[in-house]
């Protein structure tokens, strides 16, 4: 494992060192906080839209695939239509209620700050894309539920918010699992084309070379 | 687990968030100002509950989880939607079973409390160091579901995979004081809050399947309510 310290000394390397700063660089951790930046790039409606279309049409897939019993038992056309204009408090476990919602919410915020927006734009969509599909999707077995409407988005991106932090301060290590459990915690750091950007630093720092991961978000 | 994640907030201690390309704070702000705001706070809870003919008054107590999403203005005020999550343990309910008999009954209460509110900064108060205080009414309306714990020997399996959830209006009052409301750090606050939740409908609901399925629904006569006293501290995420 080298010792790195970013940003102290930066001296010329050989074209040799390459392959070894690579390997280095997988161990190497980072040694001073990154900032990651945030620049929503004049952002048009329709690109909005779009992500907001996407992640509707993998709702629905979702739930015609994952929710298939469900809906035999007690899906119709009759409920689609008649249970969106009847909310209410839903009855559900609380493993249901506050652990999955919470996950899947998480989900939507991750999946929208991914795309560049703002944690209080994120948790907008987030809502909207919950509002979607407890009032068009879920519909079709359940009416719809006052407490998945408020926690689902609002628990999620506080979640949300968790797991980017911790996943930042992973990547920071010079140990490989931890770094492993950071793009773990948020996988959307992974996700080619990502707002998150985690590059990989050659560095040769006095007498010793490697690398370091930085993450960064545009 | 919530903990470490509030715990991990103070990771990227960097300035000047929001702007555009420019770093963004973990998990917090650092002065508070107008805008959309997300308050997210842990804490504990004591609660009283009353039947309905107020024959019986049992305490719980546990932690809970508060959320709130608004937004402020003028430096003065904010309309928020909010939440209060609450895991109490209650010790030795009567429950009164069909054939007239009676359980002495431990039971975890799961109580949510979902609300509107108006915050607004204590009126003809000038703000002093670090005590910034804001008062908050709110009303909604709110659900409590009881696992029974502990039954008796020879309790049927039908009977003991029920749960009870009881539902009504609430209205609330709370009192709170920012930290680091007009100087540099990271933006807290210590908000206590007191609920009044009427439990108007309750059902005995069964578990298991797909769906919850109901087992028995009823209405009290409107008399019977659990107190919910809240204290939380927590963070001003944005």
């Amino acid at each position: 494992m080298m010792a790195m310290e970013p940003m102290r000394v930066r001296r010329g390397f050989r074209s040799s060192a390459w392959g070894l700063l690579l390997l280095a660089s997988l161990a190497a951790g980072q040694e001073e906080r990154q900032a990651y930046h945030l620049s929503i790039p004049s952002e048009q409606q329709w690109d909005t839209w779009k992500q907001v279309s996407l992640l509707y049409a993998g709702q629905w897939s979702y739930y015609l695939v994952g929710q298939n019993e469900n809906l035999r038992q007690h899906g119709s056309f009759h409920n689609w239509v008649s249970n969106p204009g009847n909310p209410h408090f839903d009855k559900d476990f609380y493993d249901f209620n506050l652990v999955l919602h919470t996950m899947t919410g998480s989900l939507y915020y991750g999946y929208y700050r991914a795309f560049g927006s703002s944690r209080p734009r994120s948790l907008a969509l987030s809502t909207l894309s919950v509002l979607l599909f407890e009032f068009s999707v879920e519909t079709v077995t359940e009416r719809p539920s006052f407490q998945d409407i408020y926690q689902t988005p609002v628990l999620g991106a506080v979640l949300g918010m968790g797991l980017e932090d911790l996943s930042l301060l992973c990547l920071e290590s010079r140990y490989a699992p931890v770094r492993g459990m950071g793009y773990l915690l948020n996988p959307f750091t992974l996700v080619p084309g990502s707002a998150w950007q985690i590059k990989l630093e050659p560095q040769v720092v006095s007498e010793s070379m490697g690398g370091r991961l930085v993450a960064s978000f545009r | 687990m919530l903990m470490v994640l509030l715990g991990s907030a103070g990771a990227f201690a960097m300035s000047a968030p929001d702007a555009p390309g420019t770093p963004e704070l973990g998990m917090g702000i650092e002065t508070w100002k107008d805008g959309w705001s997300l308050l997210v706070g842990l804490g504990v809870t004591r609660t009283r509950f009353y039947t309905d003919n107020q024959n019986q008054e049992n305490e719980g107590h546990g932690p809970n989880l508060m959320t709130s999403v608004g937004y402020c203005d003028r430096d003065a005020y904010c309309l928020e939607m909010g939440s209060i999550v609450s895991f109490d343990y209650y010790s030795d309910m009567t429950a009164a079973t069909t054939n007239g008999d009676s359980l002495s009954l431990d039971v975890w209460y799961w109580e949510t409390a979902l609300f509107f509110s108006v915050r607004a900064r204590l009126p003809h108060y000038h703000q002093h160091r670090q005590f910034n205080p804001w008062i908050k009414l709110l009303s909604g309306y709110g659900a409590s579901v009881g696992y029974p714990q502990r039954w008796p020997a020879g309790t049927p399996d039908s009977l003991r995979s029920l749960r009870m959830q009881t539902e009504g209006p609430l209205y609330g009052l709370s009192v709170m004081n920012v930290f680091n409301n007009d100087k540099p750090g990271r933006v807290w606050f210590v908000e206590g809050t007191a609920i009044i939740q009427m439990n108007w409908n309750n059902w005995l609901i069964k578990g298991g399947g797909l769906l919850p399925e109901v087992a028995q629904t009823g209405h009290t006569s409107g008399n019977s309510y659990t107190l919910l006293l809240n204290l939380t501290v927590g963070v001003r995420v944005f």
